[in-house]
């Protein structure tokens, strides 16, 4: 993600998907394509749970014959969803010890016994892409909803008005970490690798049931006060998952800031100033309208034209 | 009362303009929405269905499915509650970059338009956006969703049967429970005999579509297949497809504008039929139009696009969408052949297969030139553009992709010019040298 962000210009020119998709599987998709093409021994896996990242990944496959496939993930985590993951990552486990063909198509790959393959050695690349919160979480505070989030730009400004986090959920967020962190057990075998990545899947593409549990769990369990949802531009699963939020929201009765954000998040002065209204008026924060003015008027990139 | 009245009246109109002009098309309508009103009678079992759910399966119990596509487009065709149901449209708390299909079915069933569902069932197929509204509707109803998980298709090549067995297993299930949730007795041979007997007539029709024995406009097929998803594996699905196998039967699908170049009426005009046994290459041409395959879905209200190519001395002759039911289903098993069409339908799986199926069609029926409609909101379809326009460009099939919605009424200014510029190049250019790939986005 972050190497994503880093890229907007440079791949401009690359394979790209059209506007009206969502940015971050653009991003993603210049991203991979950038490794792709910097690294020949490079090799590529879109996870997909959404149309726009699995035509992200459709797009890097033709481009990349053979370097990059796309990997379908279940919405659901019952056992027959499971049964199907984890004949997937099977396959996928061959395909990446064989070196060619695909996976999932009529390739040399498909045929390749997953006895024979490597298991993936552990390493900190769970890291890159997650992001750690600037302070610890508490409750009575906000509880963010969010798609993926370029950087802790948001939590930075929420620590500087002393408004405490009580937790995150998004894909790129801490507790996502934590809940992969079993991954890197050489020891797990495919279907419980499949089951943890199902059940671990911080994403609103996954079941409604499931996503709401886990949600009313966490949100309970944080003690939170208020939920902000960043709902992801072109992000279906995000825009039917808003609703799923602020229905529970009212069932638990949380007072709740829905916002459409882009990628790379950006937190703009509309966006500043809407999320302070909210807060100002849920009486979340340390610091007064007063005190944020006067910052305003002394900020020097004010008058930095 | 006058809902009431007007749901008695509707269809004795339609039944009557069935009766008078005798068409598959005007049949096929009358059925569809008899049924479709039917759902709204009290203790009415409603499923909701995607739009590529088998419809034998609940056939096999006499229910009639509610696609909420098909549904939205009907009811915005309805003057009297257009501005009704464009009030709910924008009051809904949904984000607007959702497909509008789903936006208006939303706003039809919150506004009392469209019957509430009892059940909804989901496929995998064609989007998640379509998997993610129906469960916000079984949930804001307190209905069972179930999920049908289709995997992807190979790109080349069959599907494994492994892979079809598992989707025949869960359709098996559902299939059973539904049996338990109506109380009903199924009657899946009936069903299954009934469906192939309207696959096997759409198929002959298809083939000689593709070898150019004989014209039906893409729109008009596009908007047959739609509404008749409701019908297959009915008795009037059955007998509605086999009446298009004669010409009075098909006479209302002409492509705009061919009827009057053969100095018949726009509708009820003749119908052009390559004498039996002559060569694909000895079939007389249409004329000097050019001949387009549409891919996707089609702007149902807005004709402007359709007028267009009518003007620009080309015609739409075949359609993505309208290609699936291809495959009789073995009576004996016919779970495996209704998952294998679930399975391989065109538009699933990766954008590499739906380019190689696209190029297959468009050589198979000697296709001038190729339109992509990309639909507002529709993420599987668009996200496709890029692979499709780079495998045309290299089949050398001129190909252009325009913008719009299919819900919109008004006319699309930007999309009508991208299809000038497009008709200009196919028709200015001799046919060898038309390789220009999209003069569109």
């Amino acid at each position: 993600v972050a190497r994503a962000a880093d890229l907007p210009q440079a791949y401009g020119t690359g394979p790209s998907i059209p506007p009206t998709i969502c940015p971050y599987a653009g991003y993603i998709a210049r991203a991979a394509a950038a490794a792709l093409h910097e690294e020949p021994d490079a090799r590529v896996v879109v996870a997909w749970g959404c149309d726009g990242m699995r035509r992200a990944g459709d797009l890097l496959s033709t481009t990349y014959p053979g370097r990059a496939v796309c990997l379908q993930v279940p919405r659901g985590c019952d056992d027959d969803s499971v049964r199907a993951f984890t004949g997937s990552l099977e396959r996928l486990e061959a395909w990446l010890a064989s070196g060619n063909g695909s996976p999932f198509g009529t390739g040399a790959g498909a045929s390749a016994d997953p006895a024979d393959a490597h298991a993936p050695a552990p390493d900190d690349s769970l890291s890159p892409g997650f992001f750690d919160l600037p302070a610890p979480q508490e409750p009575n505070g906000l509880f963010v909803v969010a798609g993926p989030l370029s950087s802790d730009a948001l939590f930075v400004f929420l620590a500087e008005r002393g408004v405490p986090v009580s937790g995150v959920e998004s894909c790129t967020g801490p507790a996502r970490r934590e809940a992969l962190a079993p991954l890197t057990d050489p020891a797990l075998d495919s279907e419980r690798q499949a089951r943890l990545l199902l059940e671990t899947i911080f994403c609103p593409h996954r079941s409604r049931p499931d996503r709401r549990a886990l949600l009313e769990q966490r949100l309970r369990q944080s003690e939170a006060a208020a939920i902000l949802y960043l709902r992801q531009s072109f992000c279906d699963p995000g825009a039917y998952d808003s609703l799923m939020v602020a229905g529970l929201a009212g069932d638990i009765g949380l007072p709740l800031l829905e916002l459409e954000t882009g990628f790379p998040f950006e937190l703009d002065g509309p966006l500043r100033t809407r999320i302070e209204a909210f807060l100002e008026g849920q009486a979340l924060g340390g610091r007064t309208t007063a005190g944020d003015t006067d910052d305003l008027f002394l900020d020097p990139d004010l008058f930095d034209l | 009362m006058v809902a009431r009245a007007g749901r008695r009246v509707y269809p004795l109109g339609l039944h009557y303009a069935s009766l008078r002009n005798g068409t598959a098309n005007s049949y096929l309508l009358y059925h569809a929405v008899r049924r479709s009103l039917g759902l709204f009678r009290d203790g009415t079992p409603v499923p909701w269905v995607s739009y590529l759910f088998p419809p034998e399966i609940l056939a096999s119990y006499r229910l009639t499915p509610l696609i909420p596509e098909v549904a939205a487009t009907t009811l915005g065709g309805f003057s009297l509650v257009r501005d009704r149901l464009d009030g709910a449209v924008n009051r809904l708390p949904l984000s607007r970059d959702v497909c509008s299909y789903h936006r208006v079915a939303l706003a039809g069933v919150q506004e009392g338009l469209i019957p509430p569902p009892t059940i909804c069932l989901g496929t995998s197929p064609l989007c998640v956006g379509k998997e993610m509204f129906m469960e916000q509707v079984a949930a804001d109803y307190g209905v069972p969703f179930r999920h049908i998980r289709v995997p992807v298709p190979p790109d080349e090549g069959p599907t494994p049967d492994d892979d079809v067995q598992d989707v025949a297993q869960q359709l098996r299930r559902v299939h059973e429970d539904l049996g338990a949730a109506t109380g009903r007795r199924p009657d899946l041979d009936r069903a299954v005999r009934l469906s192939n007997r309207a696959v096997d007539a759409w198929n002959r029709l298809a083939q000689a579509r593709v070898e150019g024995e004989v014209i039906v406009g893409g729109r008009e097929a596009f908007g047959l297949t739609f509404l008749s998803q409701i019908l297959w594996g009915t008795e009037a699905g059955a007998r509605g497809f086999e009446k298009l196998l004669s010409e009075r039967g098909r006479s209302d699908l002409m492509p705009r504008g061919f009827a009057d170049e053969q100095g018949g009426a726009s509708r009820g005009g003749r119908l052009r039929l390559r004498r039996q046994g002559a060569s694909a290459a000895e079939a007389p041409a249409l004329g000097s139009k050019a001949r387009l395959l549409w891919l996707h879905t089609v702007p149902h209200y807005d004709p402007t696009l359709f007028s267009l190519i009518a003007e620009g001395g080309a015609v739409v002759v075949l359609e993505e969408m309208a290609q699936p039911h291809a495959d009789l289903l073995d009576p004996d098993d016919p779970f495996s052949g209704l998952a294998r069409r679930l399975v391989e339908h065109p538009l699933w799986g990766s954008s590499a297969r739906r380019a190689r199926l696209v190029i297959e069609l468009a050589k198979r029926g000697r296709i001038d030139g190729v339109v992509h409609f990309n639909h507002w909101g529709c993420r599987h379809g668009v996200g496709s553009v890029p692979v499709l326009r780079e495998a045309l460009r290299e089949a050398g099939i001129p190909f252009v992709a325009v913008d719009g919605d299919a819900l919109a009424h008004e006319s699309q200014e930007g999309a009508a010019r991208q299809m000038e510029a497009f008709l200009e190049l196919l028709t200015s250019a001799p046919r060898e040298t038309r390789t220009l790939t999209s003069a569109g986005a």
